[in-house]
């Protein structure tokens, strides 16, 4: 199953590359010097590196996020709510908290990850793990979140004189360090390691995370087993959504140091595509976070360069997600070339008769 | 086996990556260097990063345009731009501008940029930034703002003066101190006028809530409001269609939409953002760049009522009062009041 969920990526992937290449193409430009400008804009220096590196960081969390919940079975996509009250809560814990430097941090993050898992629990608590109750609730919860963050921030912690909802710089200790200041790549990328190496062995190391993956695989067969499974889904939705969040804090801590109304174009959102992409593995997430975040540097290096329309680096992120939630076009791709071989080795079977005659 | 399994899973991702470079590799060397057919003859290359809400919008973003090229055109300079898909390519954008060093000066439109300019200014010492609506501090940046309050005491003489029932109407995007600016001026000018009649202030609590603008002008009508003013951003397009189609009076923010509902939107309040990014432009030219903030108003021409483009006919009494407050704010004997609070218990000394 793994396998094939690997593949399908692959193919997904390169199969998505080949449309959007043939759509530059019908545009007029060579696709092959726009992705070799996408791979020069991400890999062609250091300073594009980095930022590739610090626009992957809110998406490994997110699609982190993702990857538990789906492999537990459990459908969350309440995400953009628990990245946005996860980035509020960390920056209020951030005005607030006057510690010095790792521990004003810590301390925001850790809000952080609380208010996002306790936002993803809510809805659970009332929803139960009945798939489209629960899609529902998370998705009213993404609503709710957007307007309570900007309730709260325009009432209690409005900066004076900002013509755009947003609060204060958060105090020096809580500023989330960036590696260089010319660069958003910051120290978000240790919490996103740890985190990674964590869920991996919590997932596949531990009786908890196989009794979270199995209640994925069957539920009812765990039920059976005495796993008490209302419990288990709370528990993830808790860690998927305290993730979720984290990517959430590190935006607003390292890159904004303050909590700006609209500072996520939808990280939440990403995190499912992708965790989809990386067949909800975690070492995955970190490699299809990546290729999101070259994406991402190639979206603004294109409007740098007035190359290609932006917009462009928006269709293949679409196709992808589409071949990729569309295994039914693998599938029959694979059923053809099956048929094709097929009728191949026949043609070699009655070549080789007539030979034999 | 699961080790396996892992293994070749990453194996065949990073083998996917692998064919990536080697298929762009294939590829000629990209990017031919930019045309430098205009690069030695323009007096200044500038690059705009436009707000996220982007080109079409029939306001700001389409106003800067329009003054960028004209620049281009009377200065001799040369400009590019770009369009943000949201608000998080701001940093990257700023900052991409200002690694290459080629331009003279870098304008960044709307207050949401604030935050980015403010990380990316500092690490750019020798760059020069210019922000519109926002006030960012730094060596390098000058800041462009608008007295809004002055629109909105205009907006408030006329709809005094054209008013009745004695009640206007204003609508704010936010109920923050930038769109309660438009909210002291109506009041202070409805009261300039007419010291009983009343401004009904509500706020659509939403940057582009055309159908809750729509909505909320509508019951303001329903209570008496004859005209209604707004600093409710794309919102406003909501107001003027309500206005429209209902017949009560509207006056237009940030862009001249008369055209659009001739018979009802009266004027369009005008913030005017390519004059400021010209005189910019104009200064680098000169050398006469300075960083710091400027505050525009009615004085310094930077902000107006634009009638062209209205069928509406303002009765003479009224248009002489307008004309006297303009006349009293240049000369500075007209102070308007830029917070509520103030504004209702404001009066003309």
């Amino acid at each position: 199953m793994k396998k094939s969920g690997i593949r399908l990526s692959v193919f997904s992937l390169i199969l998505a590359l080949l449309l959007v290449g043939f759509t530059i193409a019908a545009t007029g430009r060579n696709p092959v010097s726009v992705y070799g400008a996408i791979l020069a804009g991400s890999f062609g220096s250091v300073k594009g590196f980095l930022n590739v590196l610090a626009y992957m960081l809110p998406l490994v969390m997110t699609g982190l996020g993702a990857a538990v919940a789906f492999q537990s079975g459990v459908f969350n996509i309440g995400g953009e709510g628990q990245v946005l009250v996860g980035g509020l809560a960390s920056v209020i814990v951030g005005l607030l908290v006057p510690f010095p430097a790792p521990w004003g941090y810590l301390a925001a993050m850790t809000a952080g990850f609380l208010a996002g898992a306790v936002w993803a629990v809510l809805p659970t608590l009332i929803a139960g793990r009945n798939l489209a109750s629960l899609s529902v609730a998370t998705i009213m919860m993404n609503s709710i979140a957007e307007l309570l963050t900007e309730y709260i921030v325009k009432q209690f912690f409005q900066r004076e004189g900002a013509s755009n909802t947003e609060t204060v710089v958060v105090n020096d200790g809580c500023i989330l360090p960036r590696f260089f200041p010319s660069t958003q790549f910051n120290y978000g990328i240790f919490v996103a390691v740890i985190s990674v190496l964590l869920v991996t062995w919590l997932l596949y190391k531990t009786p908890f995370g196989f009794s979270l993956r199995a209640m994925g695989n069957n539920p009812r067969a765990m039920e059976q087993a005495g796993v008490p499974i209302y419990r288990r889904t709370l528990a993830a939705m808790f860690i998927s959504g305290g993730l979720f969040a984290l990517g959430g804090s590190i935006q607003c801590l390292a890159v904004y140091k303050r909590f700006v109304m609209g500072f996520s174009p939808g990280y939440g959102w990403d995190g499912i595509t992708v965790a989809t992409l990386a067949a909800n593995s975690p070492a995955g997430v970190l490699l299809s976070a990546f290729l999101f975040g070259m994406l991402r540097s190639a979206s603004i290096n294109m409007s740098l360069t007035n190359q290609v329309t932006t917009e462009m680096i928006s269709v293949l992120q679409g196709l992808i997600v589409i071949l990729v939630a569309s295994p039914m076009v693998w599938t029959t791709m694979r059923n053809l070339l099956d048929a094709a071989k097929g009728r191949v080795s026949l043609l070699f079977q009655k070549k080789a008769e007539v030979d034999v005659k | 086996m699961k080790k396996c399994t892992n293994v070749r899973r990453t194996l065949a991702l990073l083998m996917v990556v692998a064919m990536c470079a080697v298929l762009a590799g294939c590829g000629k060397e990209q990017k031919p260097a930019e045309d430098s057919s205009l690069g030695e003859a323009a007096a200044a290359k500038i690059a705009v990063v436009f707000a996220s809400s982007g080109l079409g919008d029939k306001s700001f973003n389409d106003a800067l345009y329009s003054g960028m090229e004209e620049a281009k055109s009377e200065m001799g300079i040369e400009w590019v731009y770009s369009e943000p898909k949201d608000d998080a390519e701001y940093e990257g954008l700023i900052s991409g501008y200002a690694d290459g060093g080629e331009y003279d000066l870098i304008i960044c439109l709307g207050g949401s940029q604030s935050s980015s300019l403010e990380n990316v200014a500092p690490n750019y010492p020798e760059q020069n930034f210019v922000i519109l609506d926002a006030v960012v501090g730094g060596d390098n940046i000058r800041s462009y703002t608008w007295r809004d309050e002055e629109l909105g005491f205009l907006a408030g003489i006329l709809g005094a003066g054209l008013s009745a029932s004695n009640t206007l109407g204003f609508i704010g995007a936010h109920d923050i101190p930038l769109c309660n600016l438009g909210a002291a001026g109506m009041i202070a000018g409805a009261h300039y006028v007419n010291p009983d009649c009343e401004v009904l202030v509500d706020y659509a609590n939403g940057w582009a809530e055309v159908n809750g603008c729509y909505e909320i002008a509508t019951s303001m009508n329903e209570q008496g409001a004859s005209l209604i003013y707004h600093t409710a951003s794309a919102g406003g397009l909501g107001i003027l269609n309500a206005g429209r189609e209902k017949g009560f009076l509207t006056v237009f923010f940030d862009g001249n939409l008369n055209g659009d509902a001739p018979d009802t939107n009266i004027a369009s309040a005008i913030r005017d953002f390519p004059a400021c990014a010209k005189e910019a432009v104009q200064d680098l030219i000169d050398g006469s760049f300075t960083a710091g903030s400027i505050v525009k108003g009615i004085a310094e021409d930077g902000v107006y009522l634009d009638f062209e483009g209205s069928a509406y006919e303002i009765p003479a009494d009224v248009m002489n009062m307008y004309n006297e407050a303009v006349e009293a704010i240049k000369s500075g004997s007209l102070v308007v009041p830029a917070t509520v609070d103030e504004a209702k218990t404001w009066s003309a000394s």
